[in-house]
């Protein structure tokens, strides 16, 4: 049963469980299993005592109205609005929830990365990773690609022990709920990526995200490896048409970009 | 009411599949200015929600600047069209608007009301199925709403509805209602209208427009809606009535395949069905009834269908093909109701172009037997017919054709008048019946024919037409041709004023339409002497360009000779032998071409002479040459 | 008794208007937009003048900045039909590299369309000229005519047009002088949507919904068809789903978003929708008053 849809008492009760389990020496992967909660939540549990003992292992009671953040007040959102545009201080590609935690902490407001990701779900920020190995039984256009350009590149990239990335760029579309509250609404754009265990890392932009964001998203994604290779499935920018993504990607080899195909243009739809 | 949104948002395919089986209703809305008739269909097309919100966002933002109800939505300017009418708030043309429910596809044909658009209204009718008569409550009949009921009876409507409208202004009053049923009913027995219904409503407030509301609990007929949803098209009708196909085009790709183009006029047709092709009267049977998407087991009134026959007979654009039993009537004379639509006016004796379904040949309008008043109705003498003038007419065409009485069938009975010149389509008619069977009068056969007389005197027949300004010398210049001409032996007659006005045409006067009806008279006279195998030579002003070319089409091609005696009118002027240039200038002769009436110089004439340039002697031996080299004479 | 249903009665009238011209006048041509009204035209003709193919040539009036898919299509359905093709553009406006990008829209629309369409006409000496605009699209197209005359010079006098009695079309004309014909006159955005639905009608791809690379112009989305698009320094295009409501040069079409990618989605679609089809031509953004400008400088 998925720990999302366990009882508030239920799931605390496993956390804990989770927590002991881990100071017994149990792998997070071991602990997931035996107690069934996802290996996020595990590592989140674990986090939280080492942070805050026992008392901060257990969740607030949950069934808030979505967009209604815990303690996201309106100079919180601000804030959160303002790194979202920029890029972290850290060598991070790009905004962790944890990130983000922290840097709000830095401006005076107390909130949790579980919060966060709570603000950034209820203002659809918080895009699924994309089901790649689905695609290795798909038939069609998109099935043929990931089996002849992607899965050779991850597989040789992998090899090496190089990082494996998804990510893209999209347009989030907020409840209308969430948009009363995050006013000025402008459409926003979100450059996103979804690391190994699907960490999302994010930008939030009010226009579309110009070369200059892809670089340095790909410079930080190249400078993390350290040496090894990156490859990067990237979905929704049409980078064909900008000769400066050419460019760097040339002087930049061990960069392996993988742009999701613009599907040729079938005549019959019947 | 009229797209459920709800089915398409949850099964559109559900409501593409109960959509694809809606009927059309064409109908027209008579009214005038203020009788609420743009607001009746703005309401229309606002209710069935085929307003996207730009439109709508336009119409606010006009019904500022132009809205003529306080700042509320004026539903009235979402029916006006060209920017310079806006700025008349008046509307000049006929409209054509669209919206669906999910019973009919609907297009309305608006007109306007105004008195000169007669015309508007009678093409907007035409194609209509019913007509919506606005009645304001307040008024009552008006003088218009007559003139609109008579247009609609003479355009054959079957289905009208009196619309009552405004009724909250005058307190939803069921007495009010019934005093005005009782007035155009009487009215209308004149008329000869049947089908009509009333419908007390206010379009304003949308009383019995879409829905009853609770107002006039006093009525329980349809709501208007409810009436165009079910009324019935007049293609119904016309699939009860007797098989009729003009044939529009035929379709011969190769040698194995000769299809016969067309939309089905009336009544039904299936592979087998006996037929006969009219007006030549050969009689077949259908092969096939083919179409793009397979051949079909039956075709009915309305629907555009290649037909293959069993035989090969002749058959071309502007035959009909009738059912056997009930062939159409054939004739080429006709009582008729005419509707000018022209500035220039319907001249009694000149040559149209006549088009009536797929065939085009020339008509001349021999009498008009009265010109109807639409205000009163009374019936007047007429000698021409204006704008907009309505008149009923004998018609005399140049060839037999099959036809219909309009009132059974609009498709084979009406037709349209064109000004050979113009290009223009001057009038709109209805045929009443055949003067006379066609069938009855063969043309005499004769054994001495035009040939034979022509050989005995060794000669080529033709019409010398000279035509020119008074004083121009086309007089002279017959003359002396007449005389070479006789010289060479030839036989010639010559026709000009002197001859001609104190004679034959001494009934005529210098009008417009005497001047048709002289040189009418002139072209037929030519045309019988031609026929005695003589060279006519005539003399005439002949001033306007369809009179000389419907005496070029009396005789055969190569036959007419236009001469152009071009002298500049300065120059007739001075030169004026008979002094009339004099008296026209001090006024006292009326209707004096090149002082106050035209003349149209021929554009292609064959022989063209320049009086300036030569003397009358050069001028005819100029053209006995020109004669001979065309080798009318030896 | 059978009554014939709406699409039935549009579609037998538009046939009749078709073989009236073929039948009068000497040397008819068919504008070919490559839109879907284009494609439900052709479609007519094709069943007016079955089993032969539609006895006249197709023209279109290309300004070279079509989308590609349209010019795939339009070749594929020439050779399908079997009709030939005729392309026209303005060789003062490839002299001049007259684009929309340099010259604007106006001049652009101007150059390549309106005196391109009169250098065919007049080349090809063509006397009437079927085209796809309905009555429906635009408040002051309420009142053209079905058959709608135009000088020598291609000028419309809206205050010199016939009246149109029942079927009767008069095609008469003085030399030079010329006719377009409308046969969809009484049809409108849903009756062609429907009948492209239930006739199986190939239309461009691009009104079905797909990811396309598209940037934004003034609050318009602008497909990235080719390489000469220009981007603003730095610019990256983004795939985004959209599909177009009706076709031009692709500088100056917008894009909607739109899920859509079958028949009966887009028809849902433009049912819902809140905006008509026009909405999506930048040329349009001006005045009301500035189709009826247009319609008599010969534009349509």
């Amino acid at each position: 049963m998925k720990a999302k849809h366990l009882s508030p008492d239920n799931l605390n009760e496993r956390r804990l469980q989770a927590v002991r389990l881990r100071l017994d020496g149990h792998t997070v992967a071991e602990v997931a299993t035996r107690t069934g909660l996802s290996a996020p939540t595990v590592s989140a549990a674990w986090r939280a005592f080492r942070e805050g003992g026992w008392e901060a292992v257990p969740v607030r009671p949950r069934g808030r109205k979505v967009g209604q953040a815990a303690r996201l007040d309106a100079a919180a959102q601000q804030v959160l609005g303002e790194c979202l545009r920029e890029l972290p201080e850290s060598p991070e590609p790009a905004w962790s929830s944890r990130a983000l935690a922290d840097a709000l902490k830095d401006a005076g407001h107390e909130v949790s990365p579980r919060a966060i990701d709570h603000w950034l779900e209820a203002h659809d920020l918080k895009p699924e990773p994309m089901a790649l190995e689905a695609l290795e039984r798909k038939r069609g256009q998109t099935g043929r690609w990931y089996r002849q350009q992607v899965a050779p590149v991850l597989k040789e990239v992998g090899k090496v022990g190089g990082s494996l990335w998804q990510g893209g760029v999209r347009i989030a579309r907020p409840t209308q709920q969430a948009a009363v509250e995050a006013k000025p609404e402008r459409p926003r754009y979100q450059l996103y990526l979804h690391g190994k265990r699907g960490v999302l890392y994010t930008r939030v932009l009010t226009t579309p995200p110009m070369v200059d964001d892809y670089l340095a998203l790909f410079q930080r994604l190249l400078d993390q490896a350290e040496g090894k290779p990156v490859a990067l499935v990237f979905h929704g920018a049409w980078f064909q048409a900008v000769p400066e993504i050419g460019r760097w990607l040339e002087w930049n080899p061990s960069f392996r970009l993988l742009p999701w195909p613009a599907l040729g243009e079938a005549c019959d739809r019947r | 009411m009229a797209h459920s949104s709800d089915m398409i948002a949850g099964d559109i395919e559900g409501y593409l599949k109960s959509h694809e089986h809606k009927g059309l209703l064409r109908f027209i809305t008579c009214g005038s200015v203020d009788d609420g008739k743009s607001t009746l269909i703005g309401r229309l097309l606002f209710e069935s929600k085929l307003l996207f919100e730009d439109q709508l966002a336009a119409i606010e933002a006009d019904s500022k600047k132009w809205g003529t109800q306080g700042g509320e939505m004026d539903f009235a300017l979402l029916v006006d069209g060209l920017a310079a009418e806006r700025e008349q708030g008046i509307t000049i043309d006929v409209a054509y608007r669209f919206f669906s429910t999910d019973k009919r596809k609907f297009i309305v044909a608006d007109t306007p009301g105004h008195e000169q658009y007669t015309r508007n209204m009678v093409t907007g009718a035409s194609t209509a199925d019913a007509a919506i008569l606005m009645v304001d409550a307040r008024q009552g009949i008006l003088p218009q709403t007559r003139r609109h009921s008579f247009l609609m009876s003479l355009i054959g409507m079957r289905h009208i509805v009196v619309a009552i409208n405004k009724m909250d202004l005058v307190e939803y009053s069921k007495d009010r209602f019934d005093e005005i049923v009782e007035e155009y009913r009487e009215f209308a027995k004149q008329l000869g209208l049947e089908d009509i219904t009333f419908i007390p409503m206010s379009a304003l407030k949308g009383d019995n427009v879409i829905e009853h509301g609770h107002h006039m609990p006093w009525y329980h007929g349809p709501t208007l809606m409810a009436y165009l949803e079910t009324v019935e098209v007049d293609e119904e009708r016309l699939q009860r009535q007797p098989f009729r196909m003009p044939v529009q085009w035929v379709n011969r790709p190769n040698l194995d395949f000769r299809g016969f183009t067309g939309m089905i006029a009336s009544g039904s047709i299936k592979p087998g069905d006996a037929i006969r092709v009219q007006p030549s009267g050969q009689s077949s049977t259908i092969k096939q009834i083919y179409t793009f998407d397979g051949d079909l087991d039956e075709a009915i009134a309305g629907q555009s269908v290649t037909l293959l026959l069993e035989d090969e007979i002749d058959i071309s654009r502007g035959d009909v093909i009738s059912g056997v039993d009930q062939p159409a009537e054939i004739a080429d004379q006709f009582e008729t109701s005419l509707v000018w639509m022209h500035d220039e006016p319907l001249l009694p004796g000149r040559p149209y172009l006549m088009k009536l379904g797929t065939q085009t040949m020339s008509a001349t309008v021999t009498d008009i037997k009265y010109q109807v008043n639409v205000n009163t109705l009374e019936h007047t003498a007429a000698k021409q017919l204006d704008l907009n003038g309505i008149g009923v007419c004998t018609l005399s065409l140049n060839k037999a054709v099959a036809f219909d009485p309009y009132k059974e069938n609009a498709d084979t009975g009406g037709f349209i008048l064109i000004d050979r010149m113009t290009n223009n389509t001057v009038g709109a008619g209805m045929l009443h019946f055949a003067l006379r069977r066609s069938q009855n009068i063969h043309m005499q056969h004769v054994d001495i024919d035009k040939q034979a007389r022509a050989l005995s005197k060794a000669q080529q027949p033709a019409v010398l037409w000279f035509t020119g300004l008074s004083g121009a010398g086309k007089s002279t210049i017959a003359n002396l041709v007449e005389k070479k001409l006789h010289a060479a032996g030839q036989h010639t007659y010559l026709l000009d004023g002197d001859n001609v006005r104190h004679g034959l045409n001494r009934d005529l006067g210098f009008t417009d339409a005497d001047r048709v009806e002289n040189i009418r008279r002139v072209g037929e006279v030519a045309k019988l002497m031609v026929d005695s195998g003589l060279i006519v030579l005539t003399a005439f002003i002949s001033p306007f360009r369809s009179e000389r070319q419907m005496a070029r089409d009396l005789v055969e091609e190569g036959e007419f000779i236009e001469i152009f005696i071009d002298t500049p009118l300065n120059v007739a002027e001075d030169r004026d032998p008979k002094g009339l240039y004099k008296k026209a200038r001090r006024g006292e002769l009326k209707n004096f071409t090149g002082i106050d009436s035209d003349y149209e110089a021929p554009e292609n004439p064959e022989i063209h002479i320049k009086t300036t340039e030569m003397s009358s002697d050069e001028a005819a031996d100029a053209i006995v040459e020109m004669l001979r080299k065309r080798q009318l004479i030896s | 008794m059978t009554s014939l249903t709406h699409l039935q009665k549009l579609e037998a009238e538009s046939i009749q208007i078709m073989r009236e011209v073929v039948a009068e006048t000497e040397n008819p041509v068919m504008l070919y937009s490559v839109g879907k009204d284009s494609a439900v035209m052709l479609h007519l003709a094709r069943k007016a003048f079955a089993p032969a193919p539609p006895p006249f040539p197709l023209l279109h009036v290309d300004t070279r900045w079509k989308f590609r898919a349209m010019y795939e299509f339009r070749d594929k359905m020439a050779e399908e039909t079997g009709m030939d093709l005729i392309v026209h553009i303005n060789p003062e406006g490839i002299e001049k590299d007259i684009n929309p990008f340099d010259h604007g829209s106006a001049i652009h629309t101007d150059v390549m369309k309106t005196e391109g369409l009169k250098q065919a006409l007049d080349k090809y000496g063509f006397d009437a000229a079927f085209g796809g605009a309905r009555r429906d699209e635009e408040k002051s197209r309420a009142k053209e005519r079905v058959f709608s005359f135009r000088t020598a010079q291609h000028r419309w006098d809206p205050k010199n047009q016939r009246p149109e009695l029942w079927r009767l079309f008069n095609t008469r004309k003085h030399k030079g002088e010329s006719i377009r014909v409308f046969p969809l006159s009484n049809w409108t955005e849903l009756d062609i949507w429907q009948y492209i639905y239930l006739q199986n009608i190939p239309i461009v791809p691009l009104y079905y919904s797909a990811e396309r690379p598209v940037v934004e112009r003034d609050g318009t989305l602008i497909m990235v068809d080719d390489e000469r698009m220009p981007l603003e320094p730095g610019e990256v295009p983004m795939m985004r789903k959209v599909r177009f409501r009706t076709l031009g040069c692709y500088p100056l079409t917008g894009a909607i978003e739109s899920e859509a990618d079958t028949l009966p989605a887009i028809i849902q679609e433009m049912l819902l929708t809140k905006t008509s089809e026009r909405q999506g031509r930048v040329i349009d953004n001006d005045s009301a008053a500035s189709m009826e400008k247009k319609k008599q400088e010969g534009y349509f």
